[in-house]
């Protein structure tokens, strides 16, 4: 049993017997009221008085974190030039890392009978502003937690005598030093009426097309202070403020084809968010490409070269190399393990490189969402190289170790009140041969030619993508794009709509040819077991010498049968 | 479905309240009603075009529409000892659309299809930005239309090889009825925190408790309400909602609650955070009593039930038997076993059979804003002058002399009730202030004397007294359980919540607390042999559940009905043979760790 090396400056005041309150009066005790807490002090002398106790159970407790993340957030929304509403809220959610057992084996070891569990979120929330409050509360739910932790213990020692030998023998956890730091604490900028003056511009320019059938914007920014202690004698205040303007609109095709198009601006400081000018130019992009949109051809599917814009190969990269690096998958016997043999191997060209970063938070004057000081597990952020002229070279890794990796590398992450696993932070294609955009469209061409396809594919704007890393389902990825052009042999460009970009990772990877010399940023949130996290994909364009892509979803609604109010049935205005 | 999502639904339907005073007075003058506002034209007007012009080719078009625009401007917080744990703010403004396709006698309602529609619901922009109202209304009415000709023809289709036994209408004729409810208000923003800050303080110190939390919820909103019919209302309300909750672990592990709360139409109405953080101190102390009280294992004897208690029983047991809810045809037989039997209400083949003692009666009255002349207690919370259809709100006798004479309704006719009572609150029929009045009422004194002889007629050597019985809504996510579990529904084998305060009593007097029970048994049936009831009543706030058991249901909306809170009138109960029992199930272990306070 490993205990960690407590803080020397952690209270350890000595513990009475259990105490019983025999008669029915109230035992009043006096807490210092204290206004402003020491929120960390607390915490972790609150963690030391808990692990006195259960450090000694018959299932005792080797290490246990406390962290405590209070979003302030505050939104302006709206639609088609007009304010729908506005909210500021705050919440503190609580996470509880218990572990019973030892780093060899703990309550968190994969069951491997069963189906995969469900995922769960425990919602549990903490109050910080006083010390009484924040103790009583870690109090309640670290017994909780101890008592669901121990259980599920037993579960682990039963389905680890009743199954075969695990393939991968590495433990269930890894051990790391103490990290403390305390950031100052944030605020948000907020001038709500100058928000709401956003709103309504940005959404106006939608009004005057009959066939836009929404049109919305969202302002909306999250002050996010991060607590954690642990039983190592971490104790970590982060602070960070992430501001996102969206403008979302959508149309109709008249055979029922919905046709989105979103712009996403992300930002660490109001500073980062763009000019109203630039969210204007976009906006007046996507209307008249709502427009094109409505009215192009759709592809049928096709096998053949195409280009990737910057922040589609973002993407594309994120789904189809980013899950399948993530540490825990290389372990859990339900992931397809797509990688986990092939490091040392080369896996994509010599000239393609691939690095995780989190810790630089902008480039080429974006700010990256997926940046962080540390993880959530107490670790600190750092580079991890995965591919390296085209070798793969190792994983994201949380505090999970998998075989030839037993350490983290500071990419435990997870929403509050889910279980964190290894996730991605921000993604940097690294090309080291630059094509310019038109020697991209050349090669692209010349391969239709070589192949003697009728046209190659630009897919310019994306809205997001998913992938299947699990062993019971095909393991595929599926990139949504907005905005694809086909490329004729004459090099002119036609927008044409219903066309998603859908792979298998081996095959794909191998057909990656090229990239361009131009960086471009994707900002998003991604969403996996441990919740919705903050990430970012910085990538080139690319050209794959054959993607395949196949018939969007379509629902089959018919388009409006009245007119918009104000317009003519021809959609003429009034 | 988790507590968050249940506690917003209940923000709207908290919409009760006195729409005003300053009504009736223009309305017969006026014509149509809010023709000064950009809202109320945008609703007309869409409404107008789409009664008139929209239409699928082979469909008819809609013969009814109603919008309902909802504008909420809300603040909640939640604290515990003192410190807040969360709180949020907002304004907003939704649309409801309600549109029929087909007849008052056969329409596209009352069907819950395979995949059933959901109401079809939208954002309209704040403010009076009369083309941006039109835009969002065209295309929400576009989408409920669409949905009500595709129920139809599901609906249609599903009864083409069976013969109706009963041909109930879909929905009631009715008179139109204009109202404006224009009652302009503040929420006067930081007042939740404060509120939640002084009372959850009330429960520091006190290392018994396991667990507080104070959830405060305030709300301002205006509804504004059109139908095709020529109905009409625009009605301002406030909402001011505190509930202070506590759980203590007795030895042996059995969680314990206990709960304040203050419902009111305004901050006005609600006791100051002193007063509140005093009651709640005195609920810590109620429940360390308990917690050291014996247990009682059964008992099946005559139970008197008290102010609270009375009033808690009547809104479990009773109440829901008092509204009427239609079954509605449903494709998915899984969905419609459990519906039947949930929505079958014994109480609509009993209209004209006595359900209660003859010296008993029950009148709903939404009219009155007081108990009595001369009340000086906060106005009642079940006050309003149009119902959410738009219809007068009236006084119904529900029970007279023990005999049922009416139930709760909205337009949605069901058997053997063919029109409104002007009941609809949120999507169904509710209570809004109920009565519960007792002829030749007993003297406290003499209540408790008739209590006791008819114990001492069973030989049994005390009789039990209850005070206090836990409510749906005010729960505390057990310890046991995870957080966010259903509200709603009592657990421990009951149909009714926990009972928080009972009491052995005996011959000479003397009263003895038990820790933890339950009611057993219990149903409508039940109340028939009330034996007697006390001469002086009381009046609590409450929150009706309509159908608990069918919230957690997928594709309920609009059946279910959303928790309203109301005013309840009531004497003290005593019948003659219930049976008591300890809580079933196991019990969690008591805590490893001292609490924080014990050990410092």
């Amino acid at each position: 049993m490993t205990l960690g090396g407590r803080h020397p400056n952690v209270r350890r005041g000595a513990l009475p017997m259990r105490c019983s309150v025999a008669s029915a009066t109230l035992a009043l005790v006096l807490a210092a009221s204290v206004a402003e807490a020491d929120t960390l002090a607390t915490m972790e002398s609150e963690l030391a008085r808990s692990l006195d106790v259960l450090a000694e159970q018959p299932d005792p407790v080797y290490f246990l974190s406390y962290e405590i993340t209070e979003d302030k957030v505050v939104s302006v929304y709206g639609s088609f030039g007009a304010v729908g509403g506005w909210n500021e809220s705050e919440q503190r959610g609580l996470d509880i890392d218990l572990r019973v057992g030892s780093p060899q084996l703990d309550n968190t070891h994969e069951l491997r009978r069963g189906g995969a569990p469900p995922r769960q979120r425990v919602r549990m929330q903490a109050p910080v502003s006083d010390e009484e409050a924040l103790r009583a509360t870690l109090w309640r739910w670290t017994d909780h937690q101890y008592k669901q932790a121990s259980e599920r213990f037993t579960q682990v020692k039963a389905d680890v005598q009743v199954t075969v030998a695990a393939e991968d023998q590495t433990g269930d956890f890894s051990g790391h030093g103490a990290e403390r730091a305390t950031e100052e604490p944030v605020s948000l900028e907020v001038d709500r009426a100058a928000w709401e003056a956003k709103v309504r511009k940005y959404t106006a320019p939608f009004r005057a097309s009959p066939h836009v059938l929404s049109a919305n914007a969202l302002v909306w920014a999250d002050a996010e202070t991060r607590w954690y202690v642990n039983s190592e004698g971490s104790a970590i205040r982060t602070a960070n403020t992430f501001y996102r303007i969206s403008v979302s609109a959508s149309t109709r095709a008249d055979d029922g084809m919905v046709l989105p198009r979103s712009e996403q601006f992300f930002a660490l400081s109001p500073d980062g968010l763009p000019p109203d000018e630039e969210v204007m130019a976009a906006v007046h992009g996507m209307v008249a490409e709502l427009e094109g949109l409505r009215t192009a051809p759709i592809v049928e599917p096709y096998t053949g070269p195409a280009i990737l814009s910057g922040p589609a190969s973002g993407v594309f990269f994120h789904e189809i190399l980013g899950h399948r690096l993530e540490g825990h998958r290389q372990k859990s016997v339900r992931e397809g393990q797509t990688f986990r043999r092939m490091v040392g191997q080369a896996v994509l060209p010599e000239t393609f490189s691939v690095f995780f970063d989190p810790t630089i938070p902008n480039i080429a004057g974006a700010d990256l969402v997926g940046s962080y000081r540390f993880d959530n597990e107490g670790v600190r952020a750092r580079r991890v190289p995965v591919i390296e002229n085209g070798v793969l070279k190792g994983f994201l890794m949380g505090r999970m170790p998998i075989e030839g990796f037993p350490e983290s590398n500071g990419h435990g992450r997870k929403n509050t009140g889910f279980r964190t696993v290894a996730r991605q932070s921000n993604l940097f294609v690294d090309v080291s041969e630059k094509h310019t955009k038109s020697e991209l469209k050349a090669m692209l061409l010349e391969a239709v030619e070589r192949e003697g396809k009728p046209f190659g594919l630009f897919f310019d704007r994306i809205q997001g993508g998913f992938t299947f890393t699990g062993r019971m389902v095909p393991n595929t990825f599926n990139v949504t794009p907005t905005v694809v052009y086909l490329i004729h042999p004459d090099g002119s460009e036609e927008l044409v709509r219903g066309a998603d970009l859908i792979g298998t990772p081996l095959t794909t990877f191998s057909q990656i040819v090229a990239g361009g010399d131009e960086l471009a940023v994707f900002n998003g949130t991604c969403g996996a077991e441990s919740g919705l996290v903050p990430v970012a994909a910085v990538s080139p364009a690319i050209l794959v010498a054959q993607i395949e892509v196949q018939k969007k979803a379509a629902p089959q609604g018919r388009l409006p049968i009245l007119p918009p109010p104000g317009f003519a049935a021809d959609g003429a205005g009034r | 479905m988790s507590r968050g999502a249940v506690f917003a639904t209940f923000c709207l339907a908290l919409a009760s309240a006195v729409a005003g005073n300053a009504a009736s007075a223009s309305e017969a003058d006026a014509g149509l009603l809010g023709q000064d506002d950009a809202v109320m034209r945008a609703l007309r007007d869409e409404m107008a075009r789409s009664m008139q012009a929209l239409r699928l080719e082979g469909a008819e078009g809609p013969y009814f529409i109603a919008y309902r625009a909802f504008d909420v401007v809300s603040e909640r917080a939640n604290a515990s000892l003192g410190s807040v744990l969360n709180r949020s703010t907002g304004a907003s403004r939704q649309l409801a659309v309600e549109l029929r396709v087909g007849s008052h006698d056969f329409d596209n309602s009352n069907y819950v299809a395979a995949s059933p529609s959901r109401a079809v619901r939208a954002a309209l922009p704040l403010g009076d930005d009369y083309d941006a109202l039109r835009r969002q209304l065209w295309l929400a009415t576009d989408r409920a239309y669409k949905q009500a000709v595709n129920d139809l023809s599901g609906k249609t289709a599903a009864l083409q090889n069976r013969t109706r036994v009963e041909e109930v209408a879909d929905f009631s004729r009715e008179q139109p009825h204009q109202h404006d409810g224009r009652r302009p208000g503040e929420l006067e923003p930081g007042r939740s925190e404060e509120m939640a800050l002084a009372v959850s303080a009330a429960f520091r110190g006190l290392p018994q408790l396991g667990m507080s939390e104070v959830r405060v919820n305030a709300q301002q909103s205006r509804t504004y309400f059109v139908d095709s019919e020529g109905s009409a209302f625009i009605a301002d309300r406030r909402a001011v909602q505190v509930e202070a909750l506590a759980a203590v672990q007795a030895a042996d592990g059995a969680e314990l609650q206990d709960f304040v709360t203050a419902y009111g139409n305004s901050w006005a109405d609600i006791p100051d955070p002193q007063a509140l953080a005093a009651r709640a101190k005195a609920m810590a102390v109620r429940l360390a009593l308990r917690r050291d009280a014996p247990y009682l294992d059964r008992y099946t004897g005559p139970v008197l039930f008290e102010g609270q208690a009375a009033a808690e029983l009547v809104n479990q047991v009773l109440a829901p038997r008092l509204v009427a809810l239609r079954m509605p045809l449903v494709e998915n037989p899984r969905l419609r076993t459990m519906m039947s039997s949930v929505l079958g209400n014994p109480f609509l083949d009993r209209l004209n059979a006595r359900v209660l003692p003859r010296f008993l009666a029950v009148v709903n009255d939404p009219t009155v804003v007081r108990a009595d002349e001369g009340d000086t207690s906060p106005p009642l919370v079940g006050t309003y002058a149009v119902d959410d259809d738009g219809m007068p709100a009236r006084r119904v006798s529900l029970i007279e002399r023990g005999v049922l004479k009416a139930l709760l309704a909205t337009r949605t006719p069901v058997s053997g009730i063919a029109s409104s009572t002007g009941s609809r609150r949120g999507e169904t029929p509710s209570p809004g202030n109920l009565f519960v009045e007792a002829r030749g009422g007993f003297g406290e004194d003499e209540l408790r004397e008739e209590l006791m002889l008819l114990a001492a007629e069973r030989e049994l050597d005390h009789a039990l007294v209850v005070r206090r019985i836990g409510s749906s809504a005010a729960r505390l996510a057990s310890a046991a359980m995870q957080p966010g579990s259903m509200p709603g529904m009592p657990g421990g084998g009951s149909s009714v919540q926990p009972l928080l305060a009972a009491y052995r009593v005996f011959p000479d007097g003397r009263e003895e607390p038990i820790r933890a029970a339950v009611l057993s048994g219990m149903t409508e049936a039940t109340f028939r042999d009330i034996v007697a009831a006390s001469e002086s009543t009381t009046r609590h706030d409450l929150v009706f559940f309509p159908l608990p058991a069918l919230a957690a249901l997928p594709g309920m909306s609009g059946v279910v009905g959303t928790p309203t809170t109301y005013s309840m009138v009531v004497p003290s109960l005593l019948f003659e043979d219930i049976t008591v029992k300890r809580p079933a199930g196991d019990l969690p272990q008591a805590p490893l760790i001292p609490h924080p306070l014990e050990s410092l």
